[in-house]
This record gives C-alpha cells, sequence and structure tokens, in this order.
C-alpha cells in the first residue's frame, strides 16, 4: 500500500495519532503539502462520506474519520503557501439567528472539508447581517444556512433577501427544512444531510 | 356510550383496547402555554422554569382536553443564575439562553477520560425527598381522574451525552473508551431509580427516551445502539416492571429509528413516541400493520409542518389521517411530535382537539 492509501485508510478508520505521523512522513520524503491533503487525506474522506450516505457508518464513525483527517491538516496546512490553495471553493457555513444548534452543521462543515472546500464556520445564532459581514470578508462561492426549528426558519429567508446583491450561491438545510421551503425563500439547493451537502455543493460550484 | 374517564379511555389505549374515543396527550412550550392561559384564564407558568415542560400547563392542557397528566422528577438544588447571566442546574451543566431555549454550553464531564477523571464528578441524589414533592401532589390531585405519565426521558444516552457534550460522547463511544460504559451505567442507575420512585408514587406510565432518530436515519448504527445501548434499556425497564407488572413503558425517540423499532419492543417498551411524521420511514399506518399487536403509539401529529404552518382545515385532516392509521382498535393516543412549537396558532390547536371528538369516537367511522 502506498504512503497515501495508508493514510486514506487511517482517515476511515479514524485513527487521528496514525494520519499525522503518516503526514508528517509524507512531508518528510519530500511530499508537496497540497498533494498530501489531494492525495490522502480527501481521498479517505470521501469514502467516508460515501458511506454515511449508504448509512454503512454513522455520525460517531464521521465524527473520528473527521478529527483523523483534521490530525493531518493540522501538520500540513500551515506549510501551505497562499499559491497552494487549489480548494474547490470556499464555503461561509452558520446556524442562523435565534437557533443555537450546531451538531448538523458541524457535520456539513466536516463533510465539506474533507472534500476539499474551504469552511469559514461563522457559529451559532448568526443573524444575517453577520451572514453578510463573512461574505464580504472571506468572498465565498456558497453560503450554508442551518436551522432546527420552526421558528427559526424565517431567519433564513431574512438572510437570503440580505444575500441577494452578492455574488454567493446559498444552501440551505436542517430538520424542519425542505426542498418546498427552500425553493419558496430563493435558495439556490437543499441538502437533506451532511454528505448531499457535498453533493449540493459540487453542484453550485459547477454551474 | 357514557363517556368514559379520560384515565380509563388512557389506560385502555395504551393497553390495545378500544376506548370511547382517541385518547390525546399534548404537550406545549411556554410561549403557547402563555398565549392559552391568559385566553382560557387559566394559569400559566411553568411549575419549574427550567424542568421539562412535559409536566407543566396541567390545568390549560385538561382544559383542552388531554387526558393523562405528566408528571417528573423536581431538582435536588435549584437551578442558580451565575453573575453573567448564565444558569447552572444541579449536574453542573451551564446553559445559556438563546432565542426560546436554553442550550447547554459547558459540561461538566468535557474533560473526562477515564474511570478516575469520572469518579471526581458526582451525579445529584436522585432520591432527594424534594425531587418528589411536586410528583407526589399531581398524583394526588390527578390521579383519579386522569393517568400518570411520569416523564423520564433523556434516560441513559442523553443525560450521559449531556455531562460530557455530544461529539466528545460520540467519538468516545466509536472509540470504546471505558469511563463511558461506566457513565453510561450510572446515569441509567440514576434514572432508575427515579423511575421506580414515580411508580411508587403512582405513575400508571414511565415515559423514558432518548434521541437515537435524526430527521433522515440512525444517528448510531443499529449495531451500536443494540451492543451499548439495548442491554442497559432491558435492565431499566426489567426493574421498572418489577416496582409494578402494570406499568407502561413509553419510549420517546425523535427522528427516524425505523431499524430498532423491533428491538425496543423486544426489551419491553409498550407505547412508543412520537413517530415523527416527517423523518424518514416513520410511517404510523404502517407501523401499525407491523407492530399494533404488540404496541400502542403516542403521537404522529406534525410539528414541523401542518400544526404551525397548516390552516384549521389542515389540521383537522391530519388528525382524521393519524386516526385513520393508528386508531383502529385502541392503541393510539394522539399527540403532536414535539411539544407545540411558538409559531403554531392557538385556532390549530383548537382544531386538533375538536378534531379527535370528531374523527376519533369509536366506533371509528370513515
Amino acid at each position: 500500500m502506498s504512503l497515501f492509501q495508508e493514510m486514506s485508510e487511517a482517515v476511515i478508520s479514524g485513527s487521528a495519532k496514525k494520519v499525522k505521523e503518516l503526514s508528517e512522513q509524507a512531508l518528510a520524503q519530500g511530499n508537496d503539502p497540497q498533494n498530501i491533503i489531494n492525495d490522502g487525506l480527501i481521498p479517505g474522506m470521501n469514502i467516508v462520506g460515501a458511506r454515511f450516505k449508504a448509512n454503512e457508518i454513522y455520525v460517531p464513525e464521521v465524527l473520528i474519520s473527521a478529527r483523523a483527517m483534521h490530525a493531518g491538516l493540522n501538520v500540513v496546512k500551515p506549510l501551505l503557501s497562499a499559491a497552494d490553495t487549489t480548494n474547490k471553493g470556499t464555503v461561509v457555513v452558520g446556524t442562523v439567528k435565534g437557533d443555537l444548534h450546531d451538531i448538523g452543521k458541524n457535520l456539513v462543515c466536516m463533510m465539506l472539508e474533507g472534500a476539499g472546500y474551504k469552511v469559514i464556520d461563522i457559529g451559532i445564532d448568526v443573524a444575517p447581517e453577520q451572514f453578510v459581514k463573512a461574505v464580504e470578508e472571506n468572498k465565498p462561492q456558497i453560503v450554508g444556512l442551518s436551522a432546527l426549528l420552526t421558528t427559526t426558519m424565517i431567519n433564513m429567508r431574512n438572510t437570503i433577501d440580505l444575500l441577494k446583491s452578492y455574488p454567493v450561491k446559498v444552501m440551505v438545510g436542517g430538520a424542519p427544512v425542505t426542498e418546498k421551503y427552500a425553493q419558496e425563500i430563493g435558495a439556490h439547493a437543499y441538502a437533506a444531510d451532511a454528505a448531499s451537502a457535498v453533493d449540493r455543493a459540487n453542484e453550485l460550484v459547477a454551474s | 356510550m357514557t363517556l368514559l374517564k379520560p384515565r380509563e379511555r388512557f389506560l385502555a389505549a395504551v393497553n390495545l383496547q378500544e376506548p370511547d374515543r382517541v385518547p390525546v396527550f399534548a404537550n406545549l412550550t411556554p410561549q403557547v402555554a402563555e398565549k392559552l392561559g391568559k385566553k382560557m384564564g387559566l394559569p400559566y407558568a411553568a411549575e419549574d422554569s427550567f424542568l421539562s415542560t412535559r409536566i407543566s400547563h396541567t390545568e390549560i392542557l385538561l382544559e383542552l382536553g388531554n387526558d393523562a397528566v405528566g408528571i417528573g422528577p423536581g431538582r435536588e438544588k435549584p437551578t442558580i443564575r451565575l453573575e453573567d447571566g448564565r444558569l447552572k442546574d444541579e449536574f453542573e451543566i451551564i446553559y445559556q439562553t438563546v432565542g426560546l431555549y436554553d442550550e447547554a454550553v459547558v459540561r461538566p464531564l468535557a474533560e473526562c477520560e477515564t474511570i478516575d477523571d469520572l469518579n471526581r464528578y458526582q451525579l445529584p441524589d436522585p432520591l432527594a425527598p424534594s425531587r418528589f414533592e411536586l410528583a407526589e401532589k399531581m398524583v394526588a390531585r390527578y390521579q383519579e381522574n386522569y393517568a400518570i405519565v411520569g416523564d423520564l426521558e433523556a434516560t441513559i444516552f442523553e443525560l450521559s451525552w449531556n455531562l460530557v457534550g455530544m461529539e466528545k460522547f460520540l467519538m468516545d463511544m466509536a472509540m470504546g473508551k471505558e469511563y463511558l460504559f461506566e457513565l453510561l451505567d450510572r446515569v441509567a442507575e440514576y434514572n432508575t431509580k427515579i423511575g421506580v420512585r414515580l411508580i411508587e408514587l403512582g405513575a400508571d406510565v414511565i415515559w423514558m427516551g432518548d434521541d437515537f432518530g435524526t430527521q433522515q436515519g440512525m444517528m448510531i448504527s443499529p449495531a451500536m445502539y443494540r451492543n451499548i445501548f439495548k442491554p442497559r434499556q432491558r435492565k431499566v425497564i426489567k426493574d421498572f416492571k418489577e416496582a409494578n407488572p402494570n406499568v407502561k413503558i413509553a419510549y420517546h425517540s425523535c427522528g427516524s429509528i425505523v431499524p430498532i423499532i423491533e428491538d425496543l419492543i423486544e426489551v419491553g417498551v409498550d407505547i412508543l413516541n412520537p413517530v415523527q411524521p416527517q423523518a424518514k420511514g416513520m410511517d404510523l399506518a404502517l407501523f401499525k400493520e407491523k407492530f399494533g399487536d404488540r404496541i400502542a403509539f403516542l403521537g404522529g401529529v406534525d410539528v414541523q409542518g401542518v400544526l404551525p404552518n397548516g390552516t384549521p382545515a389542515d389540521v383537522e385532516e391530519e388528525v382524521k389521517q393519524r386516526i385513520l392509521a393508528a386508531g383502529k382498535g385502541g392503541g393510539y393516543v394522539l399527540a403532536p411530535a414535539h411539544n407545540i412549537q411558538p409559531d403554531t396558532s392557538l385556532e390549530n390547536i383548537y382544531a386538533m382537539y375538536e378534531a379527535v371528538k370528531k374523527y376519533g369516537t369509536y366506533p371509528l367511522n370513515f
């Protein structure tokens, strides 16, 4: 097995220690940091995403895989030069105002990061104006909005209204959110779960 | 036919017998209770603003048409407000109020790695006398006419992860950390003691629960559920039924939990709640057909769409459909799938109770 294959396997099995060691080893062998991410870490997370979507693994396994991926990213990321950032795009993600629920949102962030996106997680209880500020600062291609409560879903609409004058696509999700609701409020995409959030993001950046 | 007492109606249904009509057991968020209370001229303050809302707003709910009363454990030590405005409860969890909910932000076992670490944390005293004062009063007041439901949701998994923090808890579980299994045992024992006491006080039903579902499916694998939680649930339920063989066990899990329903029946669950209609695969009609000779259902009414966003006519249709799906032969208690949310109109709430009378009277006539 190649070093990169071994790294992917360690991401899949959630072994943070092993991923860290293999990342250090890969650097010591002179591998380019971006290659380590693209050929070692991301392929592992891609498999994790596919298995999650197929109900072969569940949230605990995804979390330990994401942590393992981060153990590798922490080693190689500081060595990336600005020119190296060949990520697929930037996504700003947050839970809308009035809503503190973050488990689903965090899973989406992990999956997007694992798929090669630069993810700016701006947290929970995020007001529409804060989303706008994050868009101005980070110039993302996509903004992801999360809500768990029917009483906070309205803040998705308010946020989308404010974001209309910016060149970003908006993706929404969360337990009470449906495809129909997403269309009604003018979102560009709806994702039912963290794995399909990656599919929707891929479609949005391709469109 | 003479009308049954609400208590008889509810107990017949959960014993899989046909009552005079489908019983109801709804719960409210405090904001809805306030609106209703003002309109109805009834007290709407929660019994204890930091305890489950499932034991509050009793007078309003009975006036609306509930057939059972929720009781539950109180606190040994009151929740205190810290100088920074956050709240700290007797479990040493610190909460921050955001929007309509208090959300935990500091967990006492956030750094726990070993059994030694765990030993430095002590759960409160489950049998502190102050914990049962309110429950005792409520049983004395309501037991004659209403079924008594002892609310003990967050029985094993949820209270445990609340102490640790969910992401860490799930990861530690996937890695099989020893402290975690010891914690689950201690939490199960803690709630067993409380549940047994509620049964001794007169609870007809113990409403256990742990949310294992997400909107789309299981949060953890069915295998992990079976290895870790199922044996502990079996033991807790056995202890409850030893305390009173007639006690019925209701089990609450939000979300989609299709793969483990058969397991829940096997360990002794009698009533499945809340059968959240928008969660994937949670099909009440199908479940009635498949499991209806072995368990009753409590729930089914959509709080993620119809109740907050529909018209009273939509609500009426929703109630009709749920009764059509699960009412046959008894075994169904109609309830919203969660506490009625603040964005729900009072008209829709009235429509729900009215529709149960209209469509839920036996013999069902569709």
